[in-house]
């Protein structure tokens, strides 16, 4: 991480030093790490159901993954003499499942809530690639993943788009490329609803919580002008000019006023929804996704209009009075007027049954199955804008793959193995050896401790700490 | 004996324990016939193509050939299955509506020793969760009161009705017990906002001390009934003051009502059998599925041992440790059946009581449980484990007509239900949720 905030420092002196013309630094994900890890092998995967997301499915088809892109799919397909081969008869082949709202692989809390605007905040500086979720995710074939902030204030901090590269540092699981993005809360989160937390804070109500936002806006709109007003001093050549003092709050805001960085919005109710849209016109700025989006079907023909995304839950509600409305019914609504749709899962367990949340949309409102899938696969890439990279597949994108046991819309499906930038790294069968392989190794370890002479301790717990705020839990002030 | 005597003395003491009394049930007037089905009648049987007839809200006669009544509205469903209704072993419908707004939820009191407690009492039949909860074939559920040690007794209940009274198939199916737990680990403080580990050691010595309280109040229980029954005998003798908290145990104390042991990993449950046997109740175990050991042949062989029903549940969910295979809890059904024990599903909500089969098609899909005990653990098994295996959880001749028309297997998400009744009634699958798309999928302006 150190090495990213050097590069992003530099960059920074250089404007302070007003040697540019861009009005600021992009605080995004570092394009400088290096990430070619994918062995120069190829591996074909033959005979399966190849399920691409954007030219159809192919019965009998094969995918060719090498140097970690795919470099072929079709029903034809040669491969190297010493391709490793995997027989996919009776198995179904989609891209990897890309999770647009997650919490996972993060040190400690989600939610910096001291402040109603926390827009410095950045996730990257804070990602654990140890956190045992990217390992289940993977099981499920998730393979990027949306990383955000809770939803305790207003506007929340910037986001990261990770890959699920387990065993991997913490830098080497940002996805290389992916646009900068910021997450923004409405509605009862923010406005503390269901918090007993002290001291009390502004905003408390909907009112407050678009005023919170606005201010925001109004002062990184002054912000720009400064900049924009020295650069252009700098540019006439005037002398003895003293640059504008860096505000690291407000520069993602500038970024988001300048469409460099992508506003990804939880809420629920359809009027704030409308609000936001009336603030993001106000201020010219384009709104990429709004997360949850519970009412998202009150407003499917606004929401469709202004182009905006929705991330929803397939069926999770009732939880609290703004996800009381809420209906399974909601992404064939969104999607029937047009949204592109995804399904998200905002959870550590759930990330890895996306796929049945993608059946979810066929069985509630008839989505026909390819366009249920598209809502885990590219529609969420789009989202993201990584769309040139995964979600679908098509050659020269990353190997993202999932092999299926089954129709991957089964509630029998289970995923066997999943495959980032053409890495094997979840394959069941193997990774139950190695789970039995441990258990062996640590009755073997205990068997010794009895054995020895030293006093039986109780031992450390065995259990991992519950990691605050990275599920679904209301009394931790989580996300939701 | 010692059950009449119970009785007896409840009745004595002008103490309604619900659990002792029938449903008064309202059960449909209509005869049915369901023809060209395929029937599976949740006992392991299946009927390829075949006709179930429901008379009087109960099933009349189910087979490949038999009589359809003169006047019975035929139903053709071809092409078409019929399951029983699938029975949700634990869940707060009824007694929690909106799970953050306290006003709407009704599931934990105050106080550790609350036996007197009822959820039928709070039971709210016109929740809107209720039909939204019908709409992938769960007929009936167990609802669970929580909270402190003791919160109360559980009922199980059909999903329709007008009134508690209508719905419930037995008012008191068991004493909810939230089991103390004497394994260490880490949890969050909200006092303090921090991590707080305990030891093993300091775990136990919490627990002890917990179950210590525990066996005193059994201990009262047995007392003030023997008081109270010697006063019945001797009328010279004092008065025993009424203690409904008292009174309330004695079902459990008498082997009516079992309790309904809340514990995880295989210490605590050790643990907690062993108090059964000590205080010579009857135990159901609900688990979900974190036993704190990989070696779920011998969780299995243990619980089949000691004869225990297990309530499992949600599916939904990781193991506790990193070690651990990663679908372990996935595993549990498969190797609960492979032992014989028998066991039953449960979603452990009130909101999403409809993922029930999803949840069962997990451990199928983990697992390796079979398709048909998958059933039996949404049908038979908790109708037996319950005691309403007279009424519910199967589709043969005397039983209510709690099942539903699906158009395949209704374990898969992708199936839909198209039809269903309970207790011989066709009940709406209509919700809040299909209202709310219904009003806006067309929405104009």
């Amino acid at each position: 991480m150190r090495r990213t905030r050097n590069i992003a420092a530099g960059l920074c002196l250089i404007v302070a030093l007003g040697g540019g013309t861009t009005s600021l630094a992009i605080g995004g994900q570092p394009a400088a790490v290096d990430m070619q890890t994918a062995p120069a092998n190829e591996i074909l995967i033959r005979n399966a159901t190849v399920m691409t997301m954007t030219h159809g499915t192919i019965e009998n088809g094969s995918v060719l993954i090498r140097n970690g892109k795919i470099a072929d799919v079709g029903k034809d397909v040669k491969a190297s003499p010493t391709a490793t081969v995997v027989d996919g008869t009776g198995k179904f082949v989609t891209p990897g499942i890309i999770d647009c709202h997650s919490h996972i692989a993060i040190e400690g809390n989600v939610n910096e809530g001291s402040l109603s605007v926390t827009s410095m905040a950045r996730i990257q500086d804070v990602i654990d690639p140890t956190d045992r979720s990217i390992f289940i995710g993977l099981s499920g074939g998730v393979t990027s993943a949306n990383v955000l902030h809770g939803s305790a204030n207003a506007i929340g901090g910037q986001n990261a788009t990770i890959k699920l590269r387990w065993g991997k540092h913490a830098d080497e699981l940002l996805f290389v490329g992916a646009p900068p993005g910021i997450k923004f809360a409405l509605g009862e989160n923010p406005k503390r609803s269901n918090f007993q937390v002290q001291p009390q804070r502004y905003p408390r109500t909907r009112m407050g919580v678009e005023d919170t936002i606005r201010d925001a806006f109004l002062r990184a709109r002054d912000y720009k002008a400064e900049w924009d007003r020295y650069n252009a001093d700098f540019k006439a050549g005037k002398k003895n000019l003293v640059a504008p003092r860096r505000d690291l709050e407000l520069e993602p805001l500038v970024e988001v006023l300048e469409g460099k960085r992508l506003v990804h919005s939880h809420c629920y109710r359809a009027d704030e929804i409308l609000m936001l849209i009336r603030i993001s016109k106000e201020f010219g700025f384009k709104i990429a996704t709004f997360q949850h989006v519970l009412e998202g079907y009150k407003i499917a023909k606004e929401l469709a209009a202004e182009g905006i995304g929705a991330s929803t839950f397939a069926d999770f509600w009732a939880y609290k009075v703004e996800a009381f409305d809420a209906t399974p019914y909601n992404a064939a609504v969104l999607w029937k007027a047009g949204v592109v749709v995804s399904l998200n899962s905002d959870d550590g367990e759930r990330q890895r049954r996306l796929n049945t949340d993608a059946a979810r949309a066929v069985r509630y409102g008839g989505v026909p199955e390819e366009e249920a899938l598209k809502m885990i696969t590219i529609n969420p890439a789009k989202q993201l804008g990584i769309d040139k990279w995964t979600g679908s597949l098509d050659v020269g994108k990353d190997a993202d793959i999932v092999v299926w046991s089954a129709n991957p819309l089964s509630t029998y499906a289970v995923c066997e193995k999943t495959y980032v930038d053409g890495v094997l790294l979840f394959d069941r069968q193997q990774a139950l050896k190695d789970a039995d392989a441990a258990q062996r190794a640590a009755a073997a370890l205990r068997e010794k401790e009895k054995s020895s002479d030293k006093p039986k301790g109780d031992g450390p717990p065995d259990s991992k700490p519950p990691k605050i705020g990275d599920i679904d839990d209301m009394k931790t002030g989580g996300d939701q | 004996m010692k059950r009449i005597l119970a009785a007896a003395l409840l009745v004595t003491l002008g103490l309604c324990i619900p659990g002792l009394q029938t449903s008064a049930s309202s059960l449909g007037d209509e005869t049915i016939a369901i023809e060209n089905a395929r029937i599976v009648t949740g006992t392991g049987s299946v009927i390829d193509r075949g006709t179930v007839v429901i008379v009087n809200g109960k099933i009349a006669a189910v087979g490949a050939t038999v009589d359809v009544p003169s006047g019975a509205k035929r139903i053709d469903a071809t092409g078409l299955s019929v399951y029983p209704g699938f029975i949700d072993s634990a869940t707060t419908l009824g007694i929690i509506e909106v799970g953050s707004i306290s006003a709407t939820t009704d599931v934990s009191e105050i106080g550790d020793y609350n036996p007197q407690l009822f959820a039928f009492d709070a039971y709210n039949p016109a929740s809107e969760l209720i039909p939204a909860a019908r709409v992938t074939g769960v007929t009936s559920a167990v609802t669970l009161p929580d909270g402190g040690v003791l919160p109360g007794y559980a009922m199980i209940e059909d999903l329709n009705g007008w009134t508690v009274d209508q719905a419930f198939l037995k008012k008191s199916v068991g004493l909810a017990f939230s089991f103390p737990s004497g394994v260490g680990g880490q949890s969050f403080d909200f006092a303090t906002f921090s991590l707080r580990t305990t030891t093993d050691a300091d775990a136990r010595k919490t627990r002890d001390k917990k179950l210590d309280e525990i066996k005193a109040f059994f201990d009262d229980a047995r007392a003030y009934q023997k008081a109270v029954a010697a006063g019945e005998k001797d009328p010279k003798l004092p008065l025993t003051d009424t203690d409904r908290k008292l009174a309330a145990l004695q079902p459990v104390l008498a082997g009516e009502q079992p309790l309904i042991i809340q514990t995880n990993d295989l210490r605590d449950v050790k643990k907690a059998v062993e108090f059964c046997e000590q205080q010579k109740v009857r135990m159901v175990l609900r688990s979900n599925g974190k036993f704190g050991t990989s070696d779920l042949a011998g969780v299995g062989s243990y619980l089949a041992g000691k004869k225990i029903a297990v309530i499992v549940g949600p599916m939904y969910t990781v193991p506790d440790k990193e070690d651990d295979r990663y679908d372990l809890p996935q595993e549990l059904p498969a190797a609960l059946a492979k032992a014989g024990v028998k066991f039953a599903f449960a979603s452990e909500d009130s909101a999403q009581v409809c993922d029930l089969p999803f949840m069962a098609a997990m451990a199928v899909a983990y697992g390796g449980l079979s398709k048909d005990d998958a059933v039996r653990a949404l049908t038979v098994w908790p109708a037996e484990i319950w005691g309403v295996s007279d009424r519910v959880g199967s589709i043969e001749v005397g039983k209510f007509a709690n099942l539903f028309v699906a158009t395949g297997d209704p374990l898969d998400i992708r199936t839909e239900v198209k039809q269903m009744f309970i207790e011989g009634r066709s009940v709406s699958l209509e919700s809040r949720r299909t209202r709310f798309y219904e009003e806006y999928k067309n929405r104009t302006p």
